[in-house]
């Protein structure tokens, strides 16, 4: 847990035959990290490269098409192992393509039909514009919109539709009842085409008919009209996107198998371009987590029976500098997952090194509950993480952000507990100290925490803890990695770890003396001074320990690294004072905390009245929860990163991916 | 604010083998709202005018949190997006009123909500008389202009002048804009104004080449490597002398289209220079008015070049069909 996954390198070399099957057997299993071949003269590489990017591409025409349709049914998709059959890639294109020419034939429609919807919208807005009484307009026309009232042959009204088809109009019919042959219509159009409109009426026999007072209503007739045509083109709108949706429902059974089988050809290539060939072997080489080693080298010994050469070998202890860096997996449990994403938001640990999530998990609740203790408000926080759990449970990152605010409700209503504290109130007793009390100076006397002081060098303590934590795991970095110089003499080596546990002794007699004890100045020097004037010898050594074979070392060299140490003397003592004084934030942020929430309760208890004063201790709470939550949660992740984590954490890991079935 | 996208999808498009599927790799993106509108509507149109107005409210938003000293400036940057609904206004009004053609198909897509100053361009395309325009845009800084310019349109039935004249009072303001910046953002707006005079004044130099005597006053002043002579001697040269002229002046030119530059060349230079100009202004001092500039003119680049591949599809589907 506090480690990653130990890795092993496996190199194979086999038979060319065993090629397709050993592919296949490695997919299965999945945990196969490809490293390229590259060390060896005449072996061909990545031979496979454009076969496999055109089954990418095919994959993700495929996925396209799947994507347009109602429901995600690749979710979950895993192609079988059992059939390797690649399909035809040209019959696969095809299909494809004739897919993708029914769905244009669709949008086709749907585009005329947005074109026609838009129109309509135009001349609802121009119509909105319309004077109220089309008598006050000459010619029934505004500066955007014509009502054109008049009759034409009943017979040629068909037509008629059909050569304004162009044109967004709207021809109402039949409002002055038939004449003889010829029916009264109403054409409303834009006055912008009224040049091409008017000829064609012209060619219709149009007659116009004089507005008479009596059509009133003609606005609201034309009003309702185009809104229901405007509903009628959404509504036909609405069934060609079913019509797509189930066209590509229809296919998806067909579309997810095409997927399965692209996919595992997709994934045979990629294998294939990893591996490096002869004329009739194939070597190839990648990192296997060790708890599947046994498994894999079964596997391939089976599959190339005795025709093979199998080579597994450790993971570096040190990759860097290393051209093929050791992939990274972390193991943390699924409850700590919150925490890991916080860890590789910082970066991925590098290989072998000391991967923090439990540590960070603990020390991240720890500050949160210290500067945001209260059963109440830590309540809600959870509820809150527990309801964004519900709803974003297909969202990995907002679901883990939901699972991290869960936590920290906990740790809230832990410390609320301690502290006495429910929304704000000293409803019950405190458990360890009650936080409200010694903000108000109420504090018991005798007991550990009795002032705003305690406090402050309760937090101190904490980053006391917490940097010399650092250390250690920096320590055990060193030793993993065997950098014998860094474990010794560096400013965060066992020196510095002297260096700082000397210099806490030092001053913590000084600082609860009341600053009038001053420590004998033999311990300061043996605690303080010695380890202090052994820091440059790092850089000075560093220079005869990185020396090429033969190589004179100058004196101008040897006094540049001194005074480099030098340097980092001084980086030592403010790095180590800073780094624990910056605790101290977490007292500020508590005491602000319990100030503010003292003053909603002191602003509501003076209202008088239980109608506003709950109003006011609501808000308040509101407030709090918001701006101190995050506040808390984010001093907490700065305490982490740059406190304790600058001690020791190696980063730039890179993350292991191992070819295996599936998206 | 929405991320940018990055060379690998462009390419993925770039490969696409139908509109649909071009469109279906933007989804999760900062282009989302393209695959969305076009799902509903099939309008790869009213795709790209939900992108422009998407732009539009990016740039309104990033102006609510500029200082105050950067605001003015920052403004003027976003009334390029005004520059461009004019340019898509006065092109329909010219193809209405003066070509005599029918423009419904096309007017619906036309962006008319404010960028920064009120225009009514209902009321624009619908009217004819010169008068009556000025009047609808008396409040805005486009009235002089378009006093100057609308009669020219007419008498030379083009909106080529126009459209120049547009780019040419939108740098002027910019460049006015510029010199009220703190000394750091006015260095960097200035670099970046530098660029922009450069490639207008070439570009502007090639389509010239008609205008005479007359085109030579339009050349902006504030560029580096273009001066007023160069400018001049250029509008009088030959396609292939011009581009010859113009790998002299950008040598790298010559490096990208191997010894032989075309237009199209041109074009692609100034757009990689451009975005080249963006990605070191992103990478620059924060705290500046680099970092909006740079995703300003980031964005702008990705979305141009988005709609050109999205056209592109578009039309080659039509030519298939």
């Amino acid at each position: 847990m506090l480690f990653p996954e130990k890795m092993k390198k496996i190199s194979v070399l086999a038979l060319k035959e065993h090629a397709e099957k050993l592919s296949r057997e490695l997919l299965s299993l999945g945990v196969l990290e490809f490293v390229p071949v590259r060390d060896f003269t005449g072996i061909k590489t990545g031979h496979d490269r454009n076969n496999s990017s055109e089954w990418t591409s095919l994959r993700k025409r495929v996925e396209s098409c799947l994507e347009q349709g109602s429901r995600d049914t690749l979710d979950g998709v895993v192609p079988e192992s059992d059939d390797w059959t690649p399909p035809d890639r040209e019959e696969t294109g095809r299909k494809l393509d004739a897919l993708a020419q029914e769905i244009i034939t669709i949008r086709e429609k749907q585009k005329d039909l947005q074109q026609k919807i838009l129109q309509n919208g135009e001349m609802l807005r121009y119509l909105a514009q319309f004077p109220d009484s089309l008598d006050t307009l000459p010619a029934g026309k505004s500066l955007y919109l014509r009502i054109e009232p008049g009759n034409l042959p009943a017979s040629q009204k068909e037509s008629l539709e059909k050569a304004l088809s162009g044109y967004p109009h709207l021809l109402l019919a039949g409002t002055g009842g038939k004449e003889g042959d010829r029916m009264a219509c109403v054409l409303v159009f834009l006055v912008r085409d009224e040049r091409d409109i008017d000829k064609i009426l012209t060619r219709f026999s149009w007659t116009d008919s004089p507005f008479s007072r009596d059509d009133s209503d003609t606005l609201i007739m034309i009003d309702s009209n185009l809104k229901q045509k405007g509903s009628e083109l959404e509504a036909q709108q609405k069934g060609w996107n079913e019509k797509l949706l189930t066209l590509i429902d229809q296919r998806s059974d067909e579309l997810v198998e095409l997927w399965k089988k692209i996919r595992v050809a997709e994934l045979g290539s990629l294998m294939r371009e990893h591996y490096g060939t002869t004329g009739s072997a194939i070597l190839f080489s990648g990192w296997v987590p060790a708890a599947q080693i046994a498994e894999v080298e079964r596997t391939v010994r089976e599959t190339a029976g005795t025709d093979v050469y199998l080579e597994i070998t450790d993971a570096p202890r040190d990759d860097s500098g290393s051209a093929q860096p050791v992939p990274v997996q972390l193991r943390n449990p699924s409850f700590l997952r919150p925490f890991e994403k916080l860890v590789v938001n910082y970066s991925l640990p590098r290989y072998g090194t000391v991967d923090p999530t439990p540590l960070v998990a603990i020390t991240y609740l720890l500050m949160f509950g210290l500067m945001f203790g209260d059963l109440g408000q830590g309540f809600v926080i959870l509820i809150l993480g527990f309801l964004g759990m519900l709803k974003f449970r297909k969202d990995p990152a907002k679901l883990s952000l939901s699972r991290l605010i869960t936590w920290c409700g906990g740790s809230a209503m832990v410390f609320g507990i301690l502290f006495g504290s429910c929304f704000g109130r000293g409803i019950f007793p405190a458990l360890w100290f009650n936080y409200h009390g010694v903000v108000l100076g109420e504090g018991v006397e005798g007991q550990a925490v009795g002032s705003v002081l305690d406090i402050l060098g309760l937090t101190l303590q904490l980053g006391i803890v917490v940097v010399a934590l650092g250390l250690i795991l920096n320590w055990v970095n060193c030793i993993k990695r065997r950098r014998w110089l860094e474990f010794f003499l560096d400013k965060k080596g066992l020196l510095g770890g002297w260096l700082y546990a000397g210099g806490v002794a030092s001053l913590w007699p000084f600082v609860t003396s009341g600053f009038k004890e001053f420590p004998p100045a033999s311990f300061v020097f043996f605690a303080v001074l010695l380890p202090a004037s052994l820091i440059p010898l790092k850089p000075v050594l560093e220079v005869f320990v990185h020396r090429h074979k033969g190589e004179k070392v100058k004196i101008g060299k040897l006094m540049l690294h001194a005074m480099e140490g030098v340097v980092e003397i001084l980086e030592a003592f403010t790095g180590f004072l800073s780094s624990t004084l910056s605790f101290m934030r977490v007292a500020g942020l508590g005491i602000a905390h319990v100030s503010l929430m003292m003053a909603f309760s002191q602003i509501a208890d003076l209202t008088g009245s239980p109608w506003i004063a709950i109003p006011i201790l609501v808000l308040g709470n509101a407030l709090v929860i918001v701006l101190e939550g995050l506040s808390a949660g984010i001093q907490s992740l700065r305490l982490n990163y740059y406190e304790f984590f600058t001690k020791y954490f190696v980063g730039a890991g890179k993350a292991y991916v191992p070819l295996k079935l599936g998206r | 604010m929405p991320g940018l996208l990055g060379d690998d999808i462009l390419h993925r498009i770039e490969a696409s083998r139908s509109l649909p599927e071009a469109v279906q790799i933007l989804s999760g993106t900062g282009f989302d709202m393209v695959p969305r509108v076009y799902g509903k509507t099939g309008d790869i149109k009213s795709a790209e005018m939900a992108m422009f107005a998407r732009q539009v409210e990016e740039e309104r938003l990033i102006l609510k949190f500029l200082p105050k000293h950067a605001l003015p400036f920052f403004t003027e940057w976003t009334r390029r997006l005004e520059v461009e609904s004019l340019k898509a206004a006065f092109r329909l009004w010219f193809d209405h009123h003066i070509r005599k053609r029918s423009i419904s198909a096309q007017a619906v897509y036309l962006y008319r909500e404010p960028v920064i100053e009120k225009i009514d361009y209902d009321r624009l395309l619908a009217l004819d008389d010169d008068g009556a325009i000025l009047e609808l845009v008396k409040k805005t800084p486009w009235k002089d202009l378009l006093a100057e310019q609308l009669p020219i349109v007419r008498e030379r039935e083009s909106v080529f002048l126009l459209e120049v004249s547009l780019d040419r009072f939108h740098y002027h303001r910019l460049l006015q804009a510029s010199r009220k910046l703190l000394p750091g953002d006015k260095k960097t707006a200035d670099r970046l104004l530098q660029t922009l005079a450069d490639e207008q004044n070439l570009l502007l130099a090639f389509r010239l080449k008609n205008f005479g005597a007359e085109g030579k006053d339009l050349f902006l002043e504030g560029g580096i490597k273009v001066t007023r002579t160069l400018f001049n001697r250029l509008v009088t040269l030959e396609e292939k002398d011009f581009l010859a002229e113009t790998i002299r002046l950008y040598p790298a030119l010559a490096r990208n289209s191997k010894g032989e530059a075309s237009l199209d060349d041109l074009f692609a230079w100034f757009t990689s220079q451009r975005e080249h100009k963006g990605r070191k202004l992103i990478s620059g001092t924060p705290f500046t008015i680099g970092t909006p500039l740079a995703y300003s003119l980031i964005k702008t680049l990705e979305t141009e070049r988005l709609r050109s591949l999205l056209n592109a599809r578009y039309y080659r589907a039509g030519e298939d069909r």
